[in-house]
């Protein structure tokens, strides 16, 4: 029991020493899209095509959600692929739109954006990459941050990682929404040759 | 037939020009200018690295001209034509090589209206632009109310709860934080309810 008590004070702290290192600021919810527009487009225009999806796919895939009854508009969202007409992609269906990297890696995400401080805050988002199928040491790696204030941020997980298992946590290093991206894009290559284990 | 053009489209075009004087004249409606203004204004520049500012046509052709002639930003959008007359846009015409001087361009916003007029009485600014007359297509990066239905929808059947179940558990502090449940929220306009 006590070092149960003691795994949740280190996962508070872990959790703490994240949250004071990532920078979650953000100019606001449009001009982090325009970030994201243009680190995509740059990705399909690079020399070795690290992103298939074309330019006028991306513009498609690249939404935006504002809140229409308060009229206030002080909470945004930033969806990048995983719908379908609006369906959302839980069960990593291939054919439900999304980005596309050379390597058959595929990725979707969503970002909540408080603009209500200013500058605006970054308060939730969902990056989950797929491996190519025939990629047996893992399936997908899913970056979380959670809402703040509520039962996660308690047992001190607000941000986590799920390493190819919906089941498993562990926490994240600070990453920005932008630097997962890139990860997505120039990192996590698929190996030539896999290192023995 | 003027191409119709969106915000992410003009803001890719431009990042493709070179960086010589490249103008553009974009046509939307009044109701439009404000917030094209501001978004161009707010996320031009992590496209073509420059510094953007936008200059309003309102006090006259002459006011227009000595803020052009001042101006330190590479790239100018010029708004605010709606009341021009028809000497106005003479004037702008015969001027308009104030607007070529070692910038990058820039942007004209006008109405409808004031597109009649440029075309009818800015002959020679018109045939420098050529082809780049764009109608504005408004809020396309905005997700439609279909696909946010359809994006509900999915919610539901992912956990099994109903809207009114997500907003009661919220109300009572008991909802998971799982970042879906924010999306939930902020589609339901319940967006006070998130954290």
């Amino acid at each position: 029991m006590d070092n149960n008590n003691n795994w949740e004070k280190i996962c508070d702290q872990v959790q703490h020493r994240i949250c004071e290192a990532i920078p979650l600021k953000v100019n606001s919810a449009k001009h982090l899209r325009g970030e994201i527009l243009k680190c995509l487009i740059q990705a399909h225009d690079h020399k070795e095509k690290i992103l298939l999806t074309k330019p006028d796919e991306i513009r498609k895939l690249l939404k935006l959600v504002k809140s229409q009854e308060t009229g206030q508009n002080k909470i945004f969202e930033i969806i990048g692929g995983g719908s379908k007409g609006g369906e959302k992609n839980f069960k990593r269906r291939k054919e439900i739109p999304h980005f596309e990297r050379f390597d058959q890696c595929w990725f979707d995400f969503f970002i909540l954006i408080d603009e209500n401080p200013k500058p605006a805050e970054v308060i939730g988002f969902n990056f989950e990459i797929r491996f190519p199928e025939n990629y047996d040491p893992a399936k997908f790696l899913r970056f979380d941050l959670n809402s703040p204030n509520h039962n996660n941020e308690e047992r001190g997980m607000r941000f986590h990682v799920h390493p190819s298992s919906d089941d498993f946590m562990i926490h994240s290093p600070p990453m920005t929404p932008l630097e997962i991206l890139h990860l997505f894009l120039y990192g996590l290559p698929i190996p030539d040759k896999r290192r023995s284990s | 037939m003027i191409t119709s053009i969106s915000l992410d489209e003009i803001l890719q075009r431009i990042s493709t020009y070179p960086q010589s004087n490249i103008w553009l004249a974009i046509v939307a409606n009044n109701s439009e200018h404000q917030e094209l203004i501001q978004d161009l204004e707010e996320i031009l520049s992590i496209f073509t690295g420059y510094n953007v500012v936008a200059i309003s046509g309102q006090e006259g052709i002459k006011q227009l001209n000595h803020q052009i002639q001042n101006v330190l930003e590479e790239f100018i959008i010029i708004f605010g034509l709606e009341y021009w007359n028809q000497e106005d846009w003479y004037n702008f015409d015969y001027f308009r090589s104030r607007l070529n001087q070692e910038k990058h361009g820039g942007i004209l916003i006008i109405s409808p209206n004031s597109a009649k007029m440029m075309l009818t009485y800015a002959p020679n600014f018109v045939s420098w632009l050529g082809s780049r007359i764009y109608s504005f297509q408004a809020g396309v990066e905005f997700l439609t109310d279909e696909e946010r239905e359809k994006r509900l929808e999915s919610l539901r059947e992912w956990s099994g709860l109903s809207d009114d179940e997500v907003i009661a558990k919220a109300e009572k502090n008991q909802l998971p934080s799982d970042p879906e449940y924010g999306e939930w929220l902020l589609f339901l306009n319940r967006e006070d309810l998130i954290g």
